[in-house]
Order: structure tokens, then C-alpha cells, then sequence
């Protein structure tokens, strides 16, 4: 694959969808901001369980539903935990930015019948829920939003501490917050965060919380699979593949303890010593480096 | 092209068909593993042609695009109509039969598709047919309650073909067609204010709203997809599998479909039809997705020890 590598990224066809998932909910014309850039985020030294949380946060698959069923996670509106200025929704915002949480388009127990969005908080900011953790009122409005405002499943007292915990972790940085520069290393670094959950959750004899971070890591590379189209990246494509299938087949074995958890211990190495350091080596050839996402730009609002 | 931000997409992140109204871009993230396998033909594109040569008068154009579309989705109603009411415009009673004979018989309840087959068969001198869609739409009235919201276009539809009926083959005036079409514009609210319906169980009128979101967008997999749950839902399970079945005709990767259809067969007690739903959303979500976790829930659920 050499030589012919120098031409990483092909042109996409002028009629092609674009194969990015945020672009579902992204303001026209802000496209390539929303490719490229992010919301700082300053978590400091983050705990297994702040990990933990911040994989299922990044998770569609925690939610239910329509959001679940377009791929979009509680980060879809809370980038880095922060808010998402390039959210848009048809007929759920009314500008970039917001959102109607309390439409029944995404699950019926908040629905209240009126078209009423609001603009998506920054959640290092304070806000109307405690975050003390004496209360417990930050874990029962997260489990209201997941199974109320989300039609999601139930989550575990351990997936709802985790999320908690992560979210009480989300501060403002001290340089001012400056937009970060999206990167491979987001991806890899979630997927990793979420097998180490995965790992705890399992130790700790929480199966169902194990699988959802088994399905995070997956959905993370997913995401990384967008940005290594094929031609040329097919071999990584394939594999990225092979990968999300190998943790596919653990699934049914949460609940097997020490051999769950060695598994995906052989997983990780594997994943982190051989893949994981082919896509890095990629990263300025793919869709990861903006200056490969120039096709993006002619198709803005073009609705 | 529109690929972002309309609601239809959320629905149609689990499409693999490149639509023009909901995009779904299959292939990452969370989204299909493989690549998205498109269909070779997208009928919403035609029927956007069509639709809007029909509103603006260019009949010929407007057949020349639906007939694609009849071709691609020999059921769909609206498009059927559509083509229907364009040969009829144009004086072409022998062609409109067929198209709105199968509008009719795939929507019994389209005022519009009996009153111009009815108006049709009067003007090819077939009295007793068009007596029968008189009949049929008289039908409709009574059972239209007093203030019913298709009251008075029941009452217009039946006075223009008891005229047409009386003039008969005789009569030379050209049809026009009276058909207003939703803009293209009101199909996402209509699409959300529609799935807000479904998950609040109204599922009748969830129904209408999908069936005005078909005349705004064509046949689209989204829309036929939830026509086909909300059917279901309401124990309707030919019509439900019928909308599915078309979902997939035009959009063979379509997650929403495989894993409603996949409930079906399982609520129908065909465990192994479900299993074999599970297992293409298993090769088609290579990254996993929620419409795989559905299905492997409701199969566990339904038959805990074949999931």
C-alpha cells in the first residue's frame, strides 16, 4: 500500500453522503468546525469509574430510541462533556445549539406537547442539578434522562455512579477553554477507557455494565473507521472490523469473571500494540488531519 | 443533497439508501460496520421530480418520472396516484386506470384515487365501474361522522364524479387535477411530530401523519418502516409486513426494517425467520447498533433459551 498512499484521501464524489456520523446533527456550514475541532476538557487524573462514565457518555447505545438509533450519545449534544454550539436538528432546535428535550420524538415520558428548545448547557458550568455527591440527585436526574428523555434501558447503580462521577469531573480549563483539535488518540484513548470499565464492571460481577462498555468501545471504533476510508485504508477497515467482532464475540461472556476479563486483557494488548500503532502511523493520511477534509466544504447547505 | 440535520435522518441512520430528504450515512460510527450496500435506484429522487412537475402543471414530465417510480415500488399509493392523475390531466384515460386502480386498491381510503378512477371509468364509458368507486367513496361519507375531517372533500369528490358520470363518454372538458401536494419543506415536522406519535402510542394518528409525510417524500424506507410498526402495533400484521417488505425493496441494509420485521416474524412465532433478521443485522452493524440489540432482546425475551 505504499506509493499509491500518497494520494490518502481520494476526492468523495460530489453525491456521496458523507460517512460521518456527527454530521447528522450538525449546523450546514458547520461541518468541518464539527470535524475538526472540539470543546476543550480538562478531567485532570481520571479514575477507572470517571473513565468508565465518560465511555458510556460517549455511547449511543446507552440511550434508546431515535438517539440511539442515529448513533447519537449524550456527547452528541455534550461534546467533551461541554455543549455542541453545531447542534441542529430539524423540527427538535430552533437554531444551532439547541434542542427540544422535552419532545416526545425522542421518547414519550417527558414529551409535554409544546415546541420548546433550549440551549444545550455546558455541563463544566453549573447548573440546576447538585452535583454534590452526598445527594445523589446528579445520578437520578442522569437516569431520568436516559430512561425518560431517552427511552433507554435501565443502567446499573454502577454505570450510574460511573457517568456521575465523570460528570462531576468535567471542569473549564484553565487557559480559557480554546477549541481542541479532534484526533485518533479521542478514539483510542475512549475505547481503551472503556475496556478498563469493562474490566472493573466485570470484576465487580455487573455484566450488563460490562457489555454496555463493550458496545462504547465499539461504537469508538466505528469512529475511527470514518476517518480510514477505503481505498487505501481497507486493510485498517478490515481490521477495525475484526476488532469490533472480537469484542462482539466477549458479549456473552460478561459474566464469566476471570476469563471475561483476561480476554479482553489480550484484547487490549493486542488492539494497543498492533492496530492501534498502524492507525497512528496513518493519522496524518486520513480523515483525521483537516487538511483531508477539504471535499466537506462544498457540500454545506446545499439542503 | 441533504445530508444533515433532518430528523427523517435519525431514523435513516440506519438506512443504507443515500435519500435526498434523510441521509443516512451508513458505514461509521455506530452506524453500519460494512459498507453501506445502496440501492441501485433511490424512487424518492424521481418521485421529488415527479411531485413537483404534477404541482407545477407539466404532466408529461411528471409521468415520465412516477412511472420510475411505480417501477421501483409497484405498491406505493401516492406515487401510483400521482401517475394516474398526470395521464388523466393529459386525456389519457386508458393509461390513468391502471395506476389508480392501484392506488385505490393499496389505500382503499384515498378520496382522490377513487373520485379520478371513478371520473376516469365515466369518461371510458364504464358506468358500473364508476358507479362502484361512487359507491365506495358514499360509503366513506357515512361513515364519515358529522365534523369527520374528510367531510367536505367526501362531499366535493362525490359531486364531481356523480357529474362525471352524468356527462359520460361524451364529455370533453379536460380533468384537472385537484391534488395538493405538501411541500418538501413541512416533511421534517411532520416526520418528527409523527414519531413523537408512535412513542406515545397514538398510532392512528401516527398513521396520517406518515401518509401526508409519503405525499411529501416518496417512498421513503423511514416513513414505510414506521407505517409498517405503526400497522403493527395496531395487530395489522399483512399491512405491517407489506410496508416492511417495501422498505427493504428499495433499501436492502435498512436496520429500522430488518429489525421491525424481525419483531413481526417473532410475534408471528417464526423464531427462525427472527434469528435470520438478527443475524444480517449482526453482518450489517459491524460496530454494533441498537436495532441489533432489539431484536437479540426481543428474541431472548420471546424464547430465552434461542437467543
Amino acid at each position: 500500500m505504499a506509493g499509491a498512499l500518497a494520494l490518502a484521501v481520494p476526492a468523495v464524489p460530489a453525491a456521496a453522503p458523507p460517512p460521518f456520523e456527527t454530521l447528522r446533527w450538525t449546523a450546514p456550514g458547520a461541518e468541518l468546525a464539527a470535524l475538526t475541532t472540539q470543546p476543550a476538557a480538562c478531567l485532570g487524573t481520571a479514575s477507572v469509574e470517571i473513565q468508565a462514565g465518560e465511555a458510556l457518555f460517549n455511547s449511543p447505545r446507552l440511550l434508546g430510541g431515535q438517539a440511539a438509533k442515529a448513533g447519537l450519545s449524550c456527547a452528541g449534544c455534550h461534546v467533551n462533556g461541554r455543549d455542541n454550539a453545531h447542534f441542529l436538528m430539524a423540527a427538535v432546535s430552533d437554531r444551532a445549539g439547541t434542542a427540544d428535550v422535552t419532545h416526545s420524538f425522542f421518547g414519550a415520558a417527558r414529551g409535554n406537547g409544546r415546541f420548546d428548545p433550549v440551549a444545550i448547557p455546558d455541563l463544566a458550568r453549573p447548573g440546576k442539578v447538585s452535583r454534590d455527591s452526598a445527594g445523589g440527585a446528579l445520578e437520578s436526574f442522569v437516569r431520568a434522562l436516559i430512561v425518560d428523555e431517552f427511552a433507554g434501558r435501565e443502567p446499573t447503580p454502577a454505570m450510574l455512579a460511573a457517568i456521575a462521577a465523570y460528570v462531576r469531573a468535567i471542569a473549564p480549563c484553565p487557559d480559557g477553554d480554546p477549541p481542541v483539535r479532534r484526533a485518533l488518540d479521542d478514539q483510542l484513548r475512549l475505547t481503551v477507557s472503556a475496556l478498563r470499565g469493562a474490566i472493573g464492571m466485570a470484576r465487580r460481577g455487573d455484566a450488563a455494565a460490562a457489555r454496555a462498555l463493550l458496545a462504547a468501545a465499539r461504537h469508538q471504533l466505528g469512529l475511527i473507521a470514518e476517518r480510514y476510508p477505503a481505498p487505501p485504508f481497507g486493510a485498517e477497515r478490515r481490521d477495525l472490523l475484526a476488532a469490533s467482532r472480537a469484542l462482539a464475540d466477549l458479549d456473552g461472556k460478561a459474566a464469566d469473571g476471570d476469563g471475561f476479563t483476561t480476554a479482553l486483557s489480550t484484547w487490549r494488548a493486542g488492539f494497543e500494540n498492533g492496530l492501534a500503532q498502524r492507525l497512528r502511523r496513518h493519522e496524518a493520511r486520513s480523515l483525521y488531519n483537516p487538511a483531508n477534509l477539504a471535499f466537506v466544504a462544498p457540500q454545506q447547505d446545499n439542503r | 443533497m441533504r445530508y444533515y440535520r433532518s430528523s427523517l435522518s435519525l431514523l435513516a441512520a440506519c438506512a443504507a439508501l443515500a435519500a435526498p430528504v434523510a441521509l443516512a450515512a451508513g458505514g461509521g460510527g455506530g452506524g453500519g460496520g460494512a459498507p453501506p450496500s445502496q440501492s441501485s435506484y433511490d424512487p424518492t429522487i424521481d418521485y421529488k421530480k415527479g411531485a413537483e412537475a404534477f404541482a407545477a402543471g407539466r404532466y408529461a414530465e411528471a409521468a415520465k418520472a412516477l412511472k420510475r417510480v411505480v417501477a421501483a415500488v409497484p405498491r406505493n399509493p401516492q406515487a401510483n396516484y400521482l401517475l394516474g392523475a398526470s395521464h388523466l390531466a393529459q386525456g389519457d384515460y386508458s393509461r390513468a386506470v391502471k395506476p389508480l386502480e392501484t392506488a385505490v386498491r393499496h389505500d382503499g381510503k384515498m378520496i382522490e384515487a377513487r373520485r379520478d378512477l371513478g371520473v376516469v371509468q365515466a369518461r371510458l364509458g364504464k358506468a358500473d365501474k364508476a358507479d362502484r368507486e361512487l359507491q365506495a367513496l358514499r360509503m366513506m361519507q357515512e361513515q364519515c361522522a358529522v365534523g369527520c375531517s374528510d367531510a367536505a372533500k367526501l362531499a366535493d369528490a362525490i359531486a364531481r364524479l356523480e357529474a362525471a358520470i352524468a356527462a359520460g363518454p361524451q364529455a370533453r372538458a379536460a380533468v384537472a387535477p385537484d391534488m395538493r401536494l405538501p411541500s418538501a419543506a413541512a416533511l421534517d415536522p411532520i416526520y418528527v411530530a409523527a414519531v413523537a406519535l408512535i412513542n406515545e402510542g397514538r398510532y392512528e394518528a401516527a398513521i396520517a401523519k406518515l401518509d401526508a409525510a409519503l405525499w411529501a417524500a416518496g417512498p421513503h424506507p423511514d416513513v414505510l418502516t414506521y407505517l409498517g410498526f405503526a400497522n403493527r402495533k395496531l395487530g395489522r400484521h399483512d399491512a405491517a409486513e407489506a410496508y416492511y417488505r417495501d422498505a427493504l425493496a428499495i433499501a436492502p441494509t435498512h436496520r429500522g426494517a430488518i429489525e421491525y420485521y424481525g419483531e413481526l416474524k417473532l410475534e408471528r412465532g417464526d423464531l427462525a425467520g427472527a434469528r435470520a433478521h438478527l443475524a444480517r443485522l449482526d453482518a450489517i452493524c459491524g460496530f454494533g447498533c441498537n436495532e441489533a440489540d432489539e431484536l437479540r432482546r426481543w428474541i431472548e425475551e420471546k424464547a430465552p433459551s434461542a437467543g
